[in-house]
């Protein structure tokens, strides 16, 4: 009995020794935060080597390049460069760096700092994932793959120490998008060189130079900027800095919200649109948190178009028509999605392709895929092979898939399986072509039709269709190649005609974001005034603009 | 009324006639009601399964997007899912799976847990050690990967889905198993019966085995809907059930999405799931008892 | 019985061998790496990244690379968090689903067991059905179903604690239950069948027939032998509930280790995967030893020679 007892209290004080309140050094308060569900824990926060959204809806508040964007229209606006002029041949780029540029520990920011953060995101020690967004600057890409060894070759020039030229491969017209991208924020290389690998972003050691910096990263937890003193344009700063939640669970974050504990989420569960919905249309006039805004990118299938009978494009046709893409927006994805009648998002800096893919499914379309199908061999579906639609857990996908292999049945008399693949078991699938049909998502790198388009020359790296025309690569090249603009679009629309007539791929819709946006956020326009949260196509977060109301 | 050098009565005569334990055992599950009850209901629950197809005039698969979710009716009588599928006939299809799931790997893991578990104990010594660390390797082992390599290298097959989710659970239960018969296998009837010349394996199946069985049928009822709630995972990961076929593993899981806003879509497969598990834990009573030898003495 | 304590110790170092030769070559067989994104990257960079992380040496020399830093317990540098160790991540997340694992076991022991004692204490009545019953909830009721029941009630509904997150000493609460549920239940099924059989036997009959008063027989004798089935599985309950659960971490939103165990995975993190694997490793052992141990005393008979 003595042994028993002495045993129950020393698991007892084991298991208290263990408890204790959660020590969690955060209990200050969060006045004047901006509150922000943010997905996921990012990977890093170096801007020279990350790629997800997570990454830089922290980095654009923490860092900036060269040139900024407006909040709302993307338009380059000045950033560490006051001001910058572009050669006749449109290939040469200058910029005039603020002469009171500084880090956020004081230290002054030069074009020195630019070269040497340009060639450290191009090294191939650091092995960068966007290195080749610095690909328009002369030998970038040569430099990268290590073709050159020679830094002095790359295309970057220091003329003094707040001037900086930068010489392009070829004309680039979204050129000065791309300097405010985050792969080319300049990285502070006093700090970088102290501290090496990437324990430099560390919360005790990072510096960055925009209107933000990082107070506290803690992992799965938060990450917290305030505002940083230093930055030239510090006196607009409305906020005193923002919590970054890496929520996964989309019902936890939208219970967050609801709760108070958030001011924007990542996203909405799809099943709570309704509810929404419902509630919009019985008080139009008031205010609601729900928003869907425009997002650059494009729902599609790939098709395999090397294994038959998807090779036959008049197949590929068939299951193109009879896919209900109004209904799978307005009954599955909910968000205001917008039916593909093409396959660039339209108004894509100005680019809209002409409406050709059918918004829903008639009976001229199912009459018109019947009798291609037939004419490929497979009158009513017979004799069609089962092949997989392949997709990858998460969101909306498996809805979507289970829906369209309903669609094909019912208008064809296709039978198509479905198979989910774990992410990395999928990406690996769709990568070794080991695929039929296989879902897929694109999301512009920078709103310019050149982003959606060029990824289906031969060889695209993102690819993976197998499917490629000589004229369709010629009509890229000509584009990449022309100096007037308008010549330019009508490269692309030539180009994207190929790309529906031969459909290597089946557009289904083109990506909203939605969004819960609390009443409290609220937006400055250039003159200060406060104005209604609005969001961009690229769904950038810009803090700097951002205030909070009772 | 015994001194502990005496055998208590029932084992003796199980020693003598080891067939009559299980025979006495059937007949007190006959008398048992709430057992008898229990059974009835997971057969009628196993035929349904099976007749599904004869049953709904729905198909497991066939969306209705313009129709959407709706709640119960007397059309569809679960309501529908998000996509206009009928809840009713997605719930008797998900059964087949999920029940083939839950009594099959439980099985793998009671054969395989209870053996394993038994020599070990029994065995005791360096074999019992070396069987131990053994298991442990086995509890270490990254259970996401070995599904993930399971698929990759097999395709997907439902009988490695079986071996999958048995290949894990019987770890727990080979544990629980030993520590039983390390216990049991001191007590004087088991020495008494190995002084007497009673070989290993007849010691073991006859002495030790019915002894253990409350704790490995209790386990084992309690495994079930682990079992069927994590084939929802393995579908998760790619093994498992593929949509547009249902599961009640997948069903509660999509539902919980649907908590606020469709209820329907978690209540109803929880409630299957529930009265299922209810009738398999009162026949897993029923069936403790009716084997328990020392049950004869009250 | 300390020199057994010290074998069992020893022996832990082949076991974990097996384990870490095991993993390590396991989780590269499992298609997909880590540096695979939707994005396509170059495959020049691909290479860079590759020798970043010598994953262009062969196999036999990866191997040898990482036991050469575990030998110096080092864990290596995470691929997916890329400005943290192996080790600081687990150093920092383990104490968060130690705390919420360890409130969520207590929970589960002093609830699970009162429960199945209460049960026992008069089978086959009212007093045994209700508790019984309330454990097939447990049971049947995933966690990531309760998890969001009990935040909609008491989070967002009731509002007397935050819906998710790890700011608030309160935050534990919702997630300790969350997890410790269904091993209550367990506690109690296998608790009040062990004391049910245990009621039977005869020493406790002899122990009436004495005159000896219930509830001493009852923490006496009955309670010792009767939770023998809880304390085995008590081990792999402990490991399991201490270096937390995925569900209830992403539901709740709490920094902890668990939900590195099958994120770490689908990442492709190999130094992660290994680094988890490992450390639940030396916890299985240890949770392990001190039930062997807890059996030695709580049944006299069994001896560790």
């Amino acid at each position: 009995m003595k042994r028993l007892f002495s045993l129950y209290l020393a698991s007892g004080l084991l298991l208290a020794g263990l408890i204790t309140t959660p020590a969690v050094g955060d209990t200050a308060s969060h006045e004047n935060f901006v509150l922000i569900g943010n997905g996921t824990e990012p990977k890093g926060l170096d801007p020279s080597l990350v790629t997800g959204v997570p990454e830089s809806h922290i980095l654009d508040n923490m860092f900036e390049g060269l040139t900024n964007r407006d909040p709302i229209t993307l338009q380059p606006v000045p950033g560490v460069a006051e001001s910058w002029s572009i050669s006749e041949d449109n290939k040469t780029y200058t910029f005039h760096l603020r002469k009171n540029a500084r880090w956020s520990d004081g230290v002054a920011l030069t074009a020195e700092d630019f070269k040497w953060s340009f060639l450290r995101a191009l090294s191939f020690q650091l092995a960068s994932p966007y290195a080749y967004q610095l690909y328009p600057i002369k030998n970038a890409e040569a430099f990268n793959t290590q073709k050159i060894k020679d830094p002095t070759q790359v295309g970057i020039k220091v003329l003094d120490a707040h001037t900086l030229q930068l010489e392009l491969e070829r004309p680039t017209p979204y050129f000065l998008y791309i300097t405010s991208f985050h792969t080319l924020y300049p990285t502070p290389r006093h700090v970088i060189e102290k501290h090496p690998d990437q324990e430099w972003t560390r919360a005790e050691y990072m510096v960055s130079n925009g209107a933000f910096k990082l107070a506290e990263w803690n992992l799965n937890q938060h990450i917290k900027i305030i505002t940083n003193p230093m930055y030239w344009d510090h006196a607009r700063i409305k906020i005193a800095g923002a919590y970054f939640y890496p929520i996964e669970n989309a019902d936890t974050e939208i219970r967050n919200f609801e709760a108070g504990s958030l001011h924007m989420t990542e996203r909405v569960p799809s099943m709570k649109i309704p509810l929404f919905k419902r509630e919009i249309a019985k008080s139009p006039n008031s205010y609601h948190p729900f928003k869907i805004t425009p997002y650059l990118g494009t729902y599609f299938f790939r098709f395999n178009t090397k294994k038959p009978p998807l090779n036959d494009v008049r197949v590929r046709r068939a299951l193109m028509l009879t896919v209900d893409r109004k209904m799978i927006v307005e009954h599955i994805t909910l968000g205001g999605q917008i039916p593909s009648r093409a396959f660039t998002p339209p108004n894509t800096a100005g680019y809209t392709y002409p409406p050709t893919l059918p918004e829903t499914v008639t009976e001229a379309e199912i009459k018109e895929a019947r009798t291609l199908l037939a004419q490929a061999g497979f009158p009513e579906g017979k004799g069609f092979p089962k092949l997989d639609l392949l997709y990858n857990n998460g969101d909306d996908h498996k809805k979507i898939c289970v829906s369209v292999q309903q669609m094909w049945r019912k208008n064809l008399g296709v039978e198509v399986g479905l198979l989910n693949q774990e992410w990395k078991v999928f990406l690996n699938s769709v990568h070794m072509g080991e695929y039929a049909l296989a879902r897929a998502g694109w999301i512009g790198d920078y709103p310019d039709p050149n982003t959606f388009l060029d990824m289906w020359v031969q060889n695209g790296g993102n690819n993976e269709t197998f499917w490629s025309d000589p004229e369709y690569d010629r009509l890229i090249d000509l584009a990449a190649a022309a100096l007037d603009p308008q010549a330019r679009y009508g490269h692309f629309r030539e180009a994207e005609k190929i790309l529906l007539d031969k459909l290597p791929i089946l557009p289904i819709y083109t990506y909203t974001k939605v969004g819960m946006i609390s009443p409290k956020l609220k937006m400055l326009d250039e003159q200060g005034k406060k104005m209604e949260w609005t969001s961009n196509i690229t769904q950038q977060i810009f803090l700097k603009y951002y205030t909070l109301v009772k | 009324m015994t001194s502990p050098t005496h055998f208590p009565r029932d084992e003796v005569a199980s020693i003598e006639m080891g067939r009559s334990l299980w025979q006495d055992a059937v007949q007190r599950i006959r008398g048992n009601k709430v057992a008898m009850m229990s059974l009835c209901y997971l057969v009628l629950q196993g035929s349904l399964a099976l007749l599904a197809p004869y049953l709904t005039r729905f198909g497991y698969e066939t969306t209705d997007l313009m129709l959407g979710a709706t709640a119960p009716d007397w059309v569809h009588w679960f309501g529908t899912d998000d996509l206009g599928r009928d809840m009713l006939t997605r719930v008797l299809y998900g059964s087949r799976v999920s029940l083939m799931v839950g009594l099959l790997a439980t099985f793998v893991s009671v054969v395989i847990g209870v053996t394993y578990g038994a020599v070990s104990g029994y065995a005791g010594g360096r074999v019992d050690a070396l069987m131990m660390r053994g298991l442990e390797i086995l509890y270490a082992m990254p259970f996401t990967f070995f599904v993930i390599i399971l698929m990759v290298l097999f395709g997907r097959n439902i009988y490695l889905m079986f071996i999958a989710l048995g290949a894990v659970q019987w770890l727990t239960m080979a544990r629980i198993v030993r520590g039983q018969v390390v216990s049991l296998k001191t007590m004087e009837y088991v020495s008494a019966a190995r002084a007497m010349g009673v070989r290993n394996r007849a010691i073991i199946f006859r002495h030790i085995l019915p002894n253990v069985l409350s704790p490995v049928i209790i386990y084992s009822t309690l495994t079930i809907p682990g079992v069927i709630l994590e084939e929802a995972f393995l579908s998760f990961l790619g093994l498992g059930v593929q949509e547009p076929m249902s599961s009640w593993g997948t069903l509660i899981a999509d539902g919980v999405t649907a908590l606020e806003t469709f209820p329907w879509m978690i209540l109803y497969p929880c409630i299957t799931l529930m009265l299922t598990l209810v009738a398999l834990n009162f026949l897993g009573d029923g069936l403790r008892e009716a084997l328990d030898p020392k049950s004869n003495g009250d | 019985m300390l020199l057994y304590i010290c074998k069992r110790i020893l022996g832990m170092i082949p076991v974990l061998w097996v384990i870490v030769t095991l993993t390590f070559f396991l989780i590269r067989l499992a298609p997909g790496g880590p540096f695979d994104q939707e994005k396509h990257i170059p495959p020049e960079i691909l290479q860079n990244l590759e020798a970043k992380y010598h994953m262009n040496e062969p196999l036999y020399m990866q191997y040898a690379h990482y036991l050469g830093m575990l030998a110096h317990g080092d864990l290596g540098p995470s691929f997916r968090y890329e400005n943290r160790t192996v080790n600081e991540i687990i150093f920092e997340t383990f104490p968060v689903s130690a705390k919420v694992g360890g409130l969520g076991l207590l929970y589960a022991l002093v609830i699970g067991v009162l429960a199945g004692l209460f049960a026992a204490s008069r089978p086959n009545t009212v007093r045994d059905y209700i508790p019984m019953f309330f454990s097939l909830i447990g049971i049947c009721l995933p966690s990531f179903v309760i998890g969001p029941l009990l935040m909609l009630l008491f989070a967002v509904k009731l509002q007397w604690v935050s819906v998710s997150g790890w700011e608030k000493p309160t935050d534990i609460i919702l997630p300790a239950i969350t997890l410790g549920t269904m091993y209550a239940a367990f506690f109690a099924r296998l608790t009040r069948g062990g004391i049910l059989d245990i009621i039977r036997q005869d020493f406790i009959r002899t122990a009436h027939a004495k005159g000896v008063r219930g509830w001493v027989i009852m923490l006496r004798h009955t309670l010792k032998g009767g939770i023998l089935p809880a304390v085995s599985f008590l081990g792999p309950a402990a490991a399991a509930m201490l270096t937390g659960s995925l569900v209830v971490e992403t539901i709740f939103n709490i920094p902890g280790l668990g939900r590195f165990f099958v994120q770490s995975a689908l990442n492709r993190d190999y130094t992660l995967v290994m680094g988890c694997v490992l450390f639940v490793a030396v916890l299985i052992v240890v949770m392990n030893l001190l039930v062997d141990i807890a059996y030695a005393f709580l049944d006299p008979r069994v001896s560790y020679e």
